[in-house]
């Protein structure tokens, strides 16, 4: 290939170099049969004949590869654009904007589906699950997973992973930190190794062995400054001494943004773990045999849990099920990206055809030029080649820089990939070599998409009409021209975009308007990490007094208006549920036992929240502190149900749960159980109904939840979060919480400390960003159609001047001239809009699943999206049609 | 680039060029010397427009070059016939036979064997 680039010059060099040599000889020829040199010269030259026709005769018989003509193209090219800069800034910036934004998209895709989890042979991992009757699936018990592990043999490797938080303190320093509970193996089975120290073994995964533990690269940095002695470091995790042994490698990412991994076993004494109905945060995931089938492993773990069913009570209609690890990624991205991805290819095409109809309508100022190329011999090929490749180089342009701005900015729009994808994904760019292709194969695509219909048409001119200047009628009136169908197709496709960006925006805003249950004005939220469920099993009295001790002190501080703390707090993302079953009815089936999210709560929590009282009451302020009985562990299944058996309480319920449970009867005074079907937390009498709360997330409708005071019994239920309502500016406040506090207990800082409105906000981030995006293109996609009607009214306008001039000078009034054009337009208008809307009708059932208080039909949206765009596109014909109706008959007559 | 209308004074060239290398591997001089020798100096070609047709037949691919040194000890192109030159060439001898022997019977001169 180099010669064909290079070869030119070779070749010049090499040709003249034979013909000076035949000169030479024939002049040598001469000279010996007795010519003097100068005379010998001369008549060898002569002989030869006129060498520079010679030379060219030459150089025609050549045969210059397509690659020499495609390169000289590429200059005249590129000399074009320089000469009109302000077209082919415009088309750059559009294509800029087009490749760029669905090389993002795609990059966004690449990261997520096309990449796969940065795991060793993640198609080999599965995810495996207890399946719970028609309840569907729930984490693993650990003890069944421990006869899983010696029962199975699909699997070559099967692990668990447990996710906690802890406190981590390294001298006065201290951090709440989400931490992984790995079974022996875990991390071999992901294929993830230390990058300095060692990783877990066997040993370190047995109760009693002494405690160490793996942080991520993340934590080294923030916590550890990325300092290499930090292995063998001993730090205190939840008060106990834990050495770190490693730290795993930089691009290295898992569930929920864990920090830190711990080995499972010198925790399995805990009652979580020893009890076989827990199951909180067990993930299991199991590698494959080689040669072993998704299929075999799944019937075999079926049959697997069939017989622990069997053997133990607490494994009622408990079965088991598994599916890819990489599922759990598709399904909670696929229809968001998706419809991204569609959305930017609209936005793509809307440009192409735009910059299609901007090349038809610059092509027809060049047909001379064509027509002489032609006329001098460039066959029909030889032209569309050349414009193919004007328009090829100037997309080349846009999608380089296309390409480098999505570059810059992915990491601002990752956000636009749901939180819990970005959290399991790998750290490494998600820009590899794949998005550079995709990159340079769209620009190819794309400037051939819009440059063919052009190149076609312009190289279709007879010579000799063009030569001439313009002067007949080009299209007879009232037919459509094919950049007036481009115009059409064009209004269609916007039409589809801003009805679907339409439709979201109203979900937007009804997410915003709904209400959420709490009065969050002033409202601060945090943790607070004190002593922990490992420390309620052996001195649980110690851990009611902390609690009960810290709000004491919040509530002496002077501004606080109410304060509070609440397990399950709304919007905290650490939402629990428990089952009940109401008490005056036949128990349910054991599987069938409906479930509530459970608070367990300060007294005043419905005053600091804003949750309203809808019917009887909620808890007494000095209700009795349940005190534990000194010595009780409660990490024994047997103590614990001891202690809770025969314990009754009071508990609110919200109006949800009441409708649910007792619908139709008056809920105050019924009775619930505390726990599934068995021993439970004891009997809760129904004392009040409040008003629903929406966990989370507003998008998630109203849930059944109950409140139990803490003090009547008082267990770690989930993490405790600690609400407190200001008088006066909460952001001050939040200084003299923290330091009130940590002043109080020094070893137990406060973490996490936000304004409620902010947690709100956060919870509707994600839709909010993603819907701003849309609307942006959706603009862009907009103004693009204007420009587009604007130009083709415009040159169609420009091109009929004389005949609006002969029709004016004939009688007819400018109005009619101004109502021709306009209705024109108005008719390729209603056309594409028509198109448009038939097309919306089935592109909303894309995008369903991402629709909140609207319906995918919704007239109003239909409605405004057709207004806006024939509003937008009237104007648009306007301008051109009030110039064609201002036309002077008499200049434009006489000026030809 | 496409074949042209074979002249027939081009198509005398080609076939004089191939006849001239069945001796074996020439350079440009060379071929020129022998085309005056062959037709005993009664051809008067004008030497130059030797190369076009010689670069034509090249990249018909009925002769190739390669480059060599010359009696002088000059770098030099020395051009001979593949094989699809030969066979090219009997064709067109065989053409040529044809095509004198069918002039010669308007002219009323006898044909060639």
């Amino acid at each position: 290939m180099a010669n064909a680039l290079f070869g030119r010059k070779r070749f010049e060099k090499e040709m003249n170099e034979e013909l000076q040599l035949h000169i030479e000889m024939q002049t040598q020829a001469y000279i010996k049969s007795g010519m003097a040199p100068a005379e010998a010269r001369r008549k060898a030259l002569i002989a030869f004949g006129g060498i520079e026709n010679i030379r060219e005769e030459v150089r025609e018989t050549r045969t210059f590869t397509w690659l020499e003509d495609i390169v000289r193209d590429v200059r005249i090219a590129l000399r074009g654009l320089v000469r009109e800069p302000w077209f082919s800034v415009v088309c750059i910036f559009i294509l800029t904007l087009a490749i760029g934004a669905n090389t993002t998209v795609f990059s966004i895709i690449n990261a997520t589906f096309l990449r796969g989890l940065p795991y060793r042979e993640p198609d080999r991992i599965m995810e495996l699950w207890e399946v719970r009757g028609d309840n569907g699936w729930t984490n693993v018990n650990y003890l069944n997973f421990l006869e899983w592990c010696e029962r199975q043999d699909s699997f070559s490797q099967l692990a668990m992973f447990k996710g906690d938080s802890g406190k981590m303190q390294d001298g006065t320093k201290s951090a709440l930190l989400s931490c992984g509970l790995v079974s022996d193996g875990y991390l071999e089975l992901i294929g993830v190794k230390p990058t300095i120290g060692r990783s877990f073994t066997t040993a370190d995964d047995k109760p009693g062995a002494p405690h160490v533990a793996l942080i991520t690269a993340d934590t080294w940095r923030d916590h550890f400054a990325a300092s290499p002695d930090v292995v063998g470091k001993i730090v205190m995790f939840d008060d106990k001494p834990v050495e770190i042994i490693g730290v795993l490698p930089e691009t290295f990412r898992h569930y929920q943004g864990v920090q830190l991994f711990l080995p499972l076993g010198p925790y399995a004494e805990s009652i979580y773990m020893t009890s076989r109905d827990n199951r909180n945060g067990n993930v299991v995931l199991g590698r494959l045999k080689p040669g072993v089938s998704e299929e075999t492993a799944r019937a075999q773990m079926k049959a697997i849990a069939a017989t622990l069913e069997a053997a133990f009570v607490e494994n009622r209609e408990i079965s088991a099920d598994l599916a890819p690890f990489q599922d759990r990624i598709g399904k909670e991205a696929h229809e968001r990206i998706i419809f991204l991805f569609a959305a930017v290819g609209l936005f793509l095409l809307i440009a192409c055809v735009n910059l299609s109809n901007m090349f038809l309508a610059r092509g027809m100022t060049r047909s001379r030029e064509m027509a002489i190329r032609a006329a001098l011999g460039a066959t029909r090929g030889q032209i569309v080649r050349q414009l193919l490749v004007e328009s090829v180089v100037l997309s080349a342009i846009g999608g380089v820089t296309g390409l480098v701005v999505a570059w810059q900015t992915s990491a601002f729009v990752s956000r636009l990939i749901p939180w819990g994808i970005r959290t399991m994904m790998g750290g490494d760019s998600a820009f590899d070599y794949r998005v550079c292709l995709f990159a340079i194969a769209l620009t190819f695509a794309t400037g051939i998409l819009f440059g063919l219909a052009p190149a076609l048409r312009l190289s279709h001119t007879r010579p000799s009409a063009a030569m001439k200047e313009e002067g007949g009628a080009p299209g007879r009136r009232g037919r459509f021209s094919g950049s007036d169908f481009l115009v059409m197709a064009q209004v269609a496709l916007v039409v589809v975009l801003l009805v679907c960006t339409g439709l979201l925006v109203r979900s937007l805003e009804r997410v915003l308007s709904t209400p959420s249950g709490i009065d969050a004005d002033k409202l601060i939220t945090f943790e607070v990490s004190g002593p922990n469920s490992s420390t309620f099993q052996t001195k649980p009295n110690d851990f009611v007094r902390f609690h009960l001790e810290t709000l004491q002190r919040i509530e002496s501080i002077p501004g606080v208006e109410s304060a509070a703390f609440c397990a399950s707090m709304p919007y905290t993302w650490n939402t629990c549920q428990m089952n009940i079953y109401p008490l005056d009815r036949p128990a349910p089936e054991y599987s069938k036992a409906p479930f509530a999210y459970a608070h367990w709560t300060s007294p005043d929590i419905f005053r600091t929240l804003g949750i309203p009282l809808l019917k009887g009451r909620t808890f007494p302020q000095d209700d009795p502190v349940m005190t534990y009985p000194e010595g009780v562990r409660l990490s024994e299944v047997k103590e614990f149900e001891k202690v809770f058996d025969d314990v009754v309480v009071d508990c609110v319920v919200n109006k949800r749960m009441a409708e649910m449970m007792w619908p139709g009867e008056d809920a105050i005074g019924k009775a619930l159980h505390l726990g599934p079907v068995g021993p439970g937390l004891g009997t809760a009498v129904v004392c009040g109904i409040v008003g629903n709360t929406r966990q989370n997330s507003v998008e998630r409708g109203d849930v059944p939840e109950f409140y139990i005071s803490f003090r009547s019994l008082p267990i770690p239920q989930g993490g405790f979060y600690f609400a407190v309502r200001s008088k006066g500016d909460p952001v001050a406040m939040m200084q003299t919480i923290s330091k009130s506090l940590s002043d109080f207990h020094p070893n137990a800082p406060v973490h996490n400390m936000h304004l409620m409105e902010e947690r709100m906000s956060w919870s509707v981030s994600d839709r909010k960003f993603t819907v701003q995006m849309l609307s942006a293109f959706a603009i862009a996609a907009l103004v693009l159609a204007a420009a587009g009607i604007y130009g083709v009214m415009s040159f169609l306008s420009a091109r009929q001047t004389r005949q609006i001039a002969i029709r004016l000078t004939l009688g007819a009034r400018r109005r009619e001239v101004l109502m021709g054009v306009l209705r024109r337009g108005a008719i390729m208008l209603a056309v594409g809009l028509g198109v448009g809307l038939v097309a919306s009708l089935f592109a909303q059932k894309f995008i369903r699943s991402q629709l909140f208080g609207v319906s995918g039909t919704d007239p109003f949206t239909f409605f405004a999206g057709a207004v806006i765009l024939m509003g937008i596109g009237l104007v648009a014909c306007f301008i051109p049609a009030f110039r064609a109706s201002r036309v002077n008959p008499m200049e434009t007559l006489r000026s030809n | 680039m496409a074949k042209e209308k074979t002249d027939l004074l081009q198509g005398t060239l080609d076939m004089l060029i191939l006849r001239a290398l069945v001796t074996g591997p020439m350079h440009g001089f060379g071929i020129a010397t022998r085309l005056h020798q062959m037709s005993r100096e009664a051809l008067q070609v004008e030497q130059g427009s030797l190369y076009p047709a010689v670069y034509r037949l090249e990249a018909q691919g009925w002769i190739r070059s390669e480059w060599g040194v010359s009696e002088n000890n000059r770098k030099a192109r020395f051009y001979s016939l593949t094989e699809a030159g030969s066979r090219q060439l009997e064709e067109e001898s065989a053409n040529w036979t044809r095509l004198s022997n069918a002039i010669n019977l308007v002219l009323g001169f006898t044909p060639q064997p």
